[in-house]
């Protein structure tokens, strides 16, 4: 079973994607908080790490960076979601490292064809 | 030596200078009719304007009469410009010689001329000379043209020499020599005379041959005139002699006559011829006396003149010499006399100008004036007129003269004519001008003008237009003399000063805008420039300094300034309100997006407890999605003042209890509200519930939102007559000192908020709320200790 890391502040949005993923069959791992979100991803390695860009703290783009840093956690691919269509936004996003982005509100399929993606 | 040897060689000179002295005065009458001629007015203004009437009325006659054959008048350059000849009139022969010679002639000023030349006709011998205006005695001026005498040496002239000089003539070519054959037997006397052509080669010669029948004629003309001499010697003695003998020695007999005879009669006579004797020698040492005073006056008299030649040559140096014009004018008005500043001044000559109205020198528009001036001078009204006008410039154009006039007066005080100077003060004239223009132009500048004296200690200001009285309310007098650096008052820390004075220390002109004081102490922004001014030693002799009051620009200047970048900060608020929002929006629906899509995907195999979770998340977010739309209908209605107030009654304190125990299960165990209320009676106010309830929600969010680490929030409620007071006091994050007075303005949130979300409007909207409830709110805080917000409210 893969293992997905999710990182994301809102209860109720946390709670949905995770009941997602479940679903799906992935191992799903939650996150807070950018700061839990990266001692979480260097302690278990996930397959495929779920970040949002906008949380207190530490955001998407901090997180990022933080993991690009470490040899253990850079090749993990990350897919931020984000409520912010900014395009120079997003564009931080990618050449930040991430494989690719989702907009919010997003559907089911979009998650998951994403993730799938990224895991061939 | 037989004697008429002898008088043969005297009379052998003698007939020859006679023979040449002949010859001369032949040719000398001619010369000196040439020299008159050109020497000729008229002739001057024939050469100006050639008029063939006036050429054969003058000009022709005195050919006749001077029995010359040809006359020609040239102009300067020498081109003919009339041919007149003898019995024919005006004809167009050319003039039969190189003119290229002649024009050498008259470059080098030989103008007086005489050749012969031979022509078709026969020798024919040319007289030139220069046509010059009668006023150039000196001939010093530059000739107008050349006229040229031609007389053939034809049969008939010839003829009249040897009558003339008595002897035989002879004209042979230059190497001939000629037959005195028929002389033979007789005494004879040969003269020769070249003649020469232009070049001065002889072309001829002449020979003059006189025989002795002639010297007989000539001895016996000498006796006779020997005869008359005589004759009058004697004349003279016999006239002497009676007047010697009536006067000395008549008297002297009588008196020797009256001694002898020694009688009373005779006594008496004697004193009388003793009289006469008197008589006599007196009359003797008078004649002697008066010799002497005569010689004696003539030679005074010679002083005189010579003393007045020199004075009068002094006087006229003096004059030609003089930069202004000295003139003279008849009582016609018509120039007798103009200097050679005359000349220098207006470019007309002096001979194209005297003989002409003086007048017609004046400009047309000032003829009038002039005439005015003038009248009281002509009506002898006054002694001497002076007066400026304009007078034309040769070519075109005019100058500024300053005229000083005199009347010219006779002994019988008849007037002759008019005396004086004229000045040149065109350039000052031009200058004045300028000057009163260019002051006219600071005198009624809006821009304030000083001028201050670079060379004088401590740089005094000599000049200020009204302008700067107008800007500064000092008026001239509290201001000449100072250094203008009173007008910056004590408002010392200035840059603009150093520039200022940095520029005055290296002679720079500068450019600054600063701030001036009015005499009443009022700021104005003055934007001044400086320029230094050189005088004619090179050396920076003034200061000007230009001003304008800009005051309004520059707040204006700063007004805009401070929209733009309000407006600046304002977009940027605003962008990052409408991401926030975005974000706001965002979240909610996601969540109902993503629960809508769980129930639709795996919903048939739930139970009913996790269907409900899902349903009253969907219900929350939507609550929550229209709370945010009615937040930025808040704002809305906050910005563009449309609150209303509904008032009902309510229990207060029921009413903060109920929402403090909402925000206390919603913010969870790290947060703790603690309600003190300080009601003592009952708590039933009338307020508008709706605007309270948003403004005590906003506020304890706050509380809770900026204490990111837990903590306690006090909810404190009171009453101060005439007002409900409530107190929010949290122990979170706190406002930095700075940011307190701008924290209830939109969009504006403090710097040290990291990553708290807010939309930088709740407290903006309360303050405008509580405005329409004639409340207040106070802020106290402290960076990184917490804040408290206390809010009045008046109550009925």
């Amino acid at each position: 079973m893969k293992k997905i890391l999710v990182i994301e502040d809102d209860f109720d949005v946390r709670e949905n994607i995770v009941e997602l993923l479940k679903s799906e069959n992935f191992e799903v791992l939650v996150a807070d908080n950018g700061r839990i979100g990266v001692e979480a991803a260097r302690e278990h390695l996930p397959d495929v790490i779920i970040c949002d860009m906008a949380m207190p703290e530490l955001n998407g783009i901090a997180v990022l960076k933080l993991l690009k840093i470490s040899n253990a956690t850079l090749r993990i691919p990350f897919i931020f979601l984000t409520a912010n269509a900014d395009r120079n936004k997003v564009m931080e996003g990618i050449s930040g490292g991430a494989v690719d982005y989702l907009v919010k509100p997003f559907n089911a399929e979009r998650l998951l064809s994403a993730i799938n993606r990224v895991l061939k | 030596m037989n004697k008429i040897e002898t008088l043969h060689k005297q009379l052998y000179t003698q007939n020859k200078i006679h023979f040449e002295n002949t010859l001369k005065s032949d040719s000398k009458h001619i010369e000196l009719m040439v020299y008159d001629n050109t020497y000729w007015d008229e002739l001057v203004t024939f050469v100006k304007n050639p008029k063939k009437d006036w050429a054969y009325n003058n000009l022709y006659p005195t050919l006749m009469s001077a029995q010359l054959d040809y006359e020609w008048v040239l102009d300067g350059n020498l081109n003919t410009l009339i041919t007149i000849k003898r019995d024919k009139g005006i004809v167009l022969d050319t003039l039969p010689i190189n003119k290229n010679i002649i024009l050498e002639y008259y470059k080098n000023k030989k103008y007086f001329n005489k050749f012969f030349i031979d022509t078709k006709e026969g020798l024919l011998e040319l007289f030139t000379g220069p046509i010059q205006s009668s006023q150039d005695s000196e001939r010093k001026t530059l000739p107008h043209g050349l006229l040229i005498a031609g007389r053939f040496w034809d049969y008939e002239y010839i003829n009249s020499l040897t009558e003339q000089t008595g002897s035989e003539i002879f004209i042979t070519n230059h190497s001939e020599s000629i037959d005195l054959s028929q002389f033979d037997n007789t005494f004879y006397t040969v003269a020769r005379i070249p003649l020469k052509d232009i070049n001065g080669i002889t072309l001829r010669n002449l020979y003059g041959i006189t025989s002795i029948s002639i010297v007989d004629n000539l001895i016996n003309g000498y006796n006779f005139q020997l005869f008359l001499t005589i004759l009058f010697s004697i004349i003279t003695l016999l006239t002497t002699a009676y007047f010697l003998y009536y006067n000395v020695s008549k008297p002297l007999n009588t008196l020797s006559n009256a001694i002898e005879k020694e009688s009373t009669e005779k006594l008496v006579n004697f004193s009388t011829k003793t009289s006469e004797f008197n008589k006599l020698s007196s009359l003797i040492s008078s004649f002697f006396e008066q010799k002497a005073v005569l010689v004696n006056e003539i030679e005074k008299r010679k002083a005189i003149s010579d003393a007045l030649k020199e004075s009068e040559n002094r006087y006229r140096n003096l004059i030609n010499n003089l930069k202004e014009v000295v003139f003279q004018t008849n009582n016609d008005g018509i120039w007798t006399f103009l200097n050679p500043a005359w000349t220098e001044i207006t470019s007309f000559s002096i001979e194209e100008s005297v003989g002409i109205n003086y007048l017609d020198f004046v400009h047309p528009d000032d003829r009038g004036k002039n005439n005015q001036l003038f009248k009281p001078l002509i009506k002898r009204e006054k002694d001497f007129c002076r007066h400026i006008i304009r007078y034309l410039v040769k070519g075109g154009g005019y100058k500024w003269i300053e005229v000083h006039a005199r009347l010219i007066v006779n002994e019988k005080n008849h007037v002759l004519g008019i005396t004086g100077t004229l000045i040149d003060v065109h350039d000052k004239y031009i200058a004045e001008e300028a000057l009163k223009i260019k002051d006219k132009a600071l005198f009624y500048s809006n821009n304030g003008v000083l001028i201050v004296d670079a060379k004088a200690p401590n740089k005094p200001v000599i000049y200020a237009n009204p302008a700067f009285t107008k800007i500064t309310e000092y008026s001239p007098d509290e201001i000449l003399g100072k250094n203008p650096r009173f007008l910056h008052s004590d408002d010392n820390e200035q840059v603009e000063l150093d520039i200022i004075r940095s520029a005055i220390a290296n002679n720079d002109k500068c450019e600054v805008v600063l701030r001036n004081y009015t005499k009443s102490g009022k700021i104005y922004y003055n934007e001044l420039k400086i320029s230094p001014v050189y005088g004619n030693d090179n050396k920076v002799s003034h200061f000007i300094g230009i001003q304008s009051d800009v005051t309004n620009r520059i707040f204006s200047e700063r007004e805009i300034k401070k929209s733009l970048e309000k407006e600046k900060e304002l977009n940027e608020l605003k962008s990052r309100f409408i991401s926030m929002i975005s974000h706001e929006f965002r979240t909610p629906l996601t969540t109902i997006f993503s629960s809508t899509e769980l129930i639709e995907r795996y919903g048939k195999s739930w139970d009913e407890s996790k269907t409900q979770t899902h349903l009253s998340r969907i219900k929350k977010s939507s609550e929550n999605l229209t709370e945010m739309l009615n937040y930025i209908l808040n704002v809305n209605r906050a910005e563009s003042g449309k609150i209303e107030s509904v008032l009902s009654e309510i229990n207060l304190t029921e009413f903060c209890e109920s929402i403090i125990e909402d925000y206390q299960l919603n913010s969870g165990e790290n947060y703790n509200i603690i309600f003190m209320n300080n009601i003592i009676n009952k708590s039933i106010f009338k307020l508008d519930e709706k605007l309270l309830g948003q403004i005590i929600s906003n506020l304890l969010s706050n509380a809770i939102k900026y204490s990111p680490n837990g903590g306690d929030v006090i909810f404190e409620l009171s009453e101060a007559e005439p007002y409900i007071v409530i107190q929010i006091k949290d122990f979170g994050i706190g406002i930095p000192a700075e940011e307190q007075d701008g924290i209830f303005e939109m969009f504006t949130r403090a710097k040290n908020v990291g990553n708290i979300n807010g939309t930088g409007l709740g407290l903006a909207i309360i303050k405008k709320t509580l405005e329409v409830m004639n409340g207040n709110i106070f802020l106290d805080s402290k960076l990184g200790e917490g804040t408290t917000f206390t809010i009045q409210i008046p109550v009925i």
